[in-house]
């Protein structure tokens, strides 16, 4: 079929409005927040599950690959269309379609907004857990996709733990629905399987997710550190003592610099690590249980634990962390940002080894992350003009990814593998493990024409650093 | 002859070949039983047992073989026991890897000493395995505050048909790298191959645990007593309503657990299990009592220390406290939308008096499951029992399905099983379900038929 036929077909299904083939108009739909870019051939913006099926059948006919889009927030890649074809954008699925606030589920589109659908129930004092960073633009639907996380992940779990029930259309155009509102369907667990499939397993236009009543009380804590080997020993003590927090996260010297010269949040710039810590729950034994925390901090060499008085004093001190990665955007002209895991009780033995393999390599890194959860952000910065130096920054990256994994960690937390990672798959899994894998991608996507290249190595690829895309 | 083959693996004395009765599929007598030491003797006798096209049974303690259709074929159990070792636990870290034979109370018990504990209280609380747990999908009441196995399982191993051996997911928390197929696996009945390890996420021990009990004389106030907690700021553990005869067996199988009589009168049992800081878990007591008391409740009891774990024991282990007689007892669980749960019962009941039945009932309310035993003894003898309860379960299974939730039958005598599918419609992801088990599993020799639709 040629490409106006095409575009006539896919114009009847979403309208000829909605359907973008000029260059100019697909120049934003060749990226996402990854390095790499390809160009796609159509944009497509369907309103319905009915018509994301009807594009998906013309697209399995035609053998036209395809790829899911939200807001492009994404860091892997997942809605780069590295073999061009349609990006179905599903932004204008926004609506939120119900909210059972007894039952505590949502029903909504998958291109729903995340904070929107916290402010839809803030007058009932409810909300969605999973906060990424991004939650002001990425939506629910690159959530699932990505199975992404957040601050307060720690104590309430990620993206997956909160989606109940999936409509997808299939590859081939067919429409399926797995779990629901209630638990414990009968059948594989399909909803899981899908969570974090990064778009290669069909597309998805309806979720349930769980909602809950925001917690009475919260309590937010900074304590400012003279090592970073201090601030790290102390994130093992409070895991270790059994309290877990709604959220805490670390910072290094070079992040808090970032960030008070940009948001002014009131980081000691003077230390060499800050632990941001969020309490959640009841009020009552609330502030025995800050107390509690701030001796942990306190007996690991603390310089200084701020405990923020009021609400406002509590978004000033999570505004630094917020805009961690922006603030270091701003002072250099690319940054990598990691995202490996370890477990908790390795944060200070990788800590250390991540400052000398920046040494080693001539390069400087900043650490923003989710310590709580042993979820690293290594922050590499780049200067693109420089060959040299974006070599070593690379190189670096790969060593610290390394480093993680012989750790007994893994490659990535919540970002996802994408494009990014696809050919370090086999540092942490062996042929048979990624074998099991395909097999289930031959299951929903047996002709890869649903977001290929993503995930899996590229046969014949070797490991390569300067090798991957970017 | 495939003794010896199989002898060649494990060791004749890893071997049952006479009196197999004990571990019989609905009356059906495999003709071995083997004990693998390790998971590559698991891995050699799935290569074997998909060679011979041997229909395989993978069993821990054998705690839920009541579960699933009846099986085509039974050739050779699998018994995962002797894998019982936890291979690693890092306290520091909140997690540990463990064997899949391994007892979840062995678990608990070395967890213990660490002031932790895995937070997950399935039924069958002394002999269930991990493996079997995550096999099937078995949760407790606490999953409403720590969730359920899928939320908990952060690794597995499998030894697939054909003896390959795979990996997914990792030992840390927090994990997005390729397909989560943890999730797959978890609640697969053993259908995709056969789980040899699992890595967990752990929990500490809460400061303090209580018991709140209510009694009331309508269900409607004790079910809307539950919403009105679950989706307030308060943060139970557990949300649980148990009807007349489920808290006359728990009572008068142990009538401490009521020491005040307090909940004596005849009605609905409300019950909270309360965790954590001391303080608010007083607070809580307050103020659902007081919320209890605005929805006229008629007695209240408190449970501490011995009596609190005995009671939340005889939930946990319901299939055993509430049939009298295993084999003889039907019992079903419904999975509904919370908001349900009332009208669920109230219709439950209805369906059971038009035969002249008073099913016993209880709830894991804030999750919205609930659990229906009928005692086959209940029917006179002399009346085809079996057209009655298939006839109750079709009913009672449209009813969920109207409530967009689902009714499984967890236990059930095989001249049922005959006459009703123990699982019920999957819907239209049938498909792609059946497509994945031939990937997996090519010459089917999982447990075969046990699952949903034949698989």
């Amino acid at each position: 079929m040629d490409k106006k036929s095409l575009i006539d077909e896919l114009a009847q299904i979403v309208g000829v409005e909605n359907v973008f083939h000029e260059p100019e108009d697909l120049i934003t739909y060749q990226y996402d927040a990854y390095l790499s870019r390809a160009m796609p051939d159509f944009v497509v913006f369907p309103t319905t599950t009915e018509q994301v099926s009807k594009i998906l059948k013309v697209a399995s006919r035609e053998k036209v690959p395809f790829v899911a889009r939200g807001a492009g927030t994404g860091i892997s890649g997942g809605a780069i269309p590295v073999k061009g074809g349609i990006v179905v954008a599903l932004s204008r699925m926004n609506k939120i379609l119900e909210i059972d606030f007894e039952s505590r589920r949502a029903r909504v589109q998958p291109g729903v907004i995340n904070l929107d659908l916290s402010h839809a129930m803030k007058d009932k004092g409810f909300h969605y857990i999973p906060d990424p960073a991004s939650q002001q633009s990425c939506t629910i639907g690159g959530n699932v996709a990505e199975n992404a996380g957040g601050p307060h992940c720690l104590a309430y779990g990620v993206t997956t733990n909160h989606v109940l029930g999936l409509t997808v259309v299939l590859p081939n155009g067919e429409i399926i629905h797995t779990g629901g509102k209630a638990l414990d369907y009968p059948g594989y667990d399909l909803t899981g399987l899908l969570v974090g499939s990064e778009g290669t397993l069909g597309i998805v236009t309806e979720i349930i997710v769980r909602i809950e009543h925001r917690p009475e009380a919260v309590k937010t804590l900074l304590a400012s550190f003279s090592s970073m080997l201090d601030a790290a020993k102390t994130v093992s003590a409070i895991i270790a003592s059994g309290t877990i927090p709604a959220a805490l996260e670390m910072m290094d010297k070079p992040a808090i610099e970032a960030v008070e010269a940009f948001a002014h949040a009131g980081y000691p710039v003077e230390a060499a690590a800050v632990l941001l810590i969020e309490l959640e729950g009841l009020k009552d034994g609330m502030d025995r249980l800050a107390k509690k925390i701030v001796e942990i901090c306190q007996s690991h060499k603390a310089i200084e634990v701020k405990v923020a008085q009021n609400e406002q004093e509590r978004m000033q001190l999570w505004k630094g962390r917020k805009c961690a990665a922006g603030a270091i955007g701003r002072i250099c002209n690319k940054y990598y940002l990691h995202d490996c895991v370890v477990p908790r009780n390795k944060l200070v033995a990788v800590l250390s080894e991540i400052y000398q393999i920046a040494e080693k390599y001539q390069v400087q890194v900043a650490n923003v992350f989710h310590a709580g959860d042993g979820n690293l952000h290594p922050l590499v910065p780049m200067d693109m003009s420089d060959r040299d130096q974006v070599e070593r920054a690379l190189r670096a990256g790969d060593e610290i990814l390394k480093c993680c994994i012989q750790a007994g960690g893994t490659l990535s937390g919540e970002h996802g593998i994408g494009l990014e990672k696809n050919e370090l798959m086999p540092l942490i899994f062996n042929e048979a493990d990624l074998t099991a894998m395909k097999k289930v991608k031959a299951v929903f996507n047996p002709e890869d024409l649903c977001n290929p290249g993503k995930i899996f190595p590229t046969p014949g690829r070797c490991l390569e650093v300067t090798q991957r895309p970017r | 002859m495939i003794f010896k083959q199989v002898a060649e693996i494990v060791g004749e004395s890893n071997c049952l070949t006479e009196a197999l009765q004990s571990y019989a599929v609905d009356g059906i007598v495999p003709k071995l039983v083997v004990f693998p030491e390790n998971v590559e003797q698991v891995s050699a006798l799935m290569k074997l047992a998909d060679q011979e096209r041997l229909a395989v049974v993978p069993r821990g303690s054998g705690t839920k073989m009541s579960l699933g259709n009846i099986p085509r074929q039974v050739d050779v159990v699998l018994v995962l026991k002797k894998l019982n070792k936890i291979l690693e636990y890092e306290p520091d870290d909140l997690t540990a890897t463990v064997e899949a034979g391994i007892l979840l109370t062995d678990l608990q018990r070395c967890l213990k000493e660490k002031n932790q504990f895995f937070p997950l209280d399935p039924p069958f609380s002394s002999e269930a395995t991990l493996g079997g747990i995550v096999a099937t999908n078995s949760n407790g009441p606490g999953r409403l505050f720590h969730g359920s196995v899928r939320d908990l399982v952060v690794g597995i191993r499998v030894v697939h048909p054909g003896g390959v051996i795979t990996r997914a997911g990792g030992k840390v928390v927090k994990n997005v790298s390729g397909y989560d197929m943890n999730k797959l696996y978890t609640g697969s009945l053993g259908t995709l191959g056969i789980i040899t390890e699992l890595s967990l996420k752990l929990r500490p021990l809460p400061e303090v645990s209580k018991t709140l009990l209510l009694r009331f004389s309508s269900l409607s106030e004790a079910a809307r007593l539950v919403l009105q907690i679950s989706t307030s700021e308060l943060l139970a553990t557990s949300l649980e309503i148990l009807d007349s005869g489920a808290w006359e067996i728990m009572s008068r199988a142990d009538p401490s657990i009521n020491p005040g009589q307090g909940v004596a009168a005849p009605g609905v049992t409300f019950a909270a299990r309360l965790e954590g800081l001391s303080e608010n878990v007083e607070r809580q007591i307050i103020q659902i009592r007081e919320w209890g008391q605005q929805r006229g409740t008629t007695g209240a009891e408190v449970l501490v220390g011995d009596l609190h774990d005995k009671f939340w024991e005889k939930i946990q282990n319901h299939p055993q406290t509430f049939s009298v007689d295993a084999s003889n007892t039907i019992r079903c669980k419904a999975s509904l939308p919370a908001s349900k749960v009332e009208d669920f019962f109230q219709t439950v009941k209805k369906i059971g008096h038009s035969q002249n039945l008073d099913p016993v009932m209880f709830s894991h309310a804030g999750s919205g499951i609930v659990y229906i035993y009928f005692g086959l003894e209940a029917v006179p003898t002399g009346v085809d029992r079996m057209s009655i309860f298939s006839y109750i379960i079709r009913e009672i299974r449209n009813l969920s399905l109207q409530f967009e939730g689902s009714l499984v039958i967890e236990a059930a005598p095989t001249e049922l099983k005959k006459k009703v599918d123990v699982w019920g419609p999957v819907g239209d992801s049938l498909k792609i379900m059946k497509l994945l088990k031939e990937q997996f599993d090519p010459h089917g020799i999982l447990n075969p038929g046990r699952f949903i639709e034949g698989i």
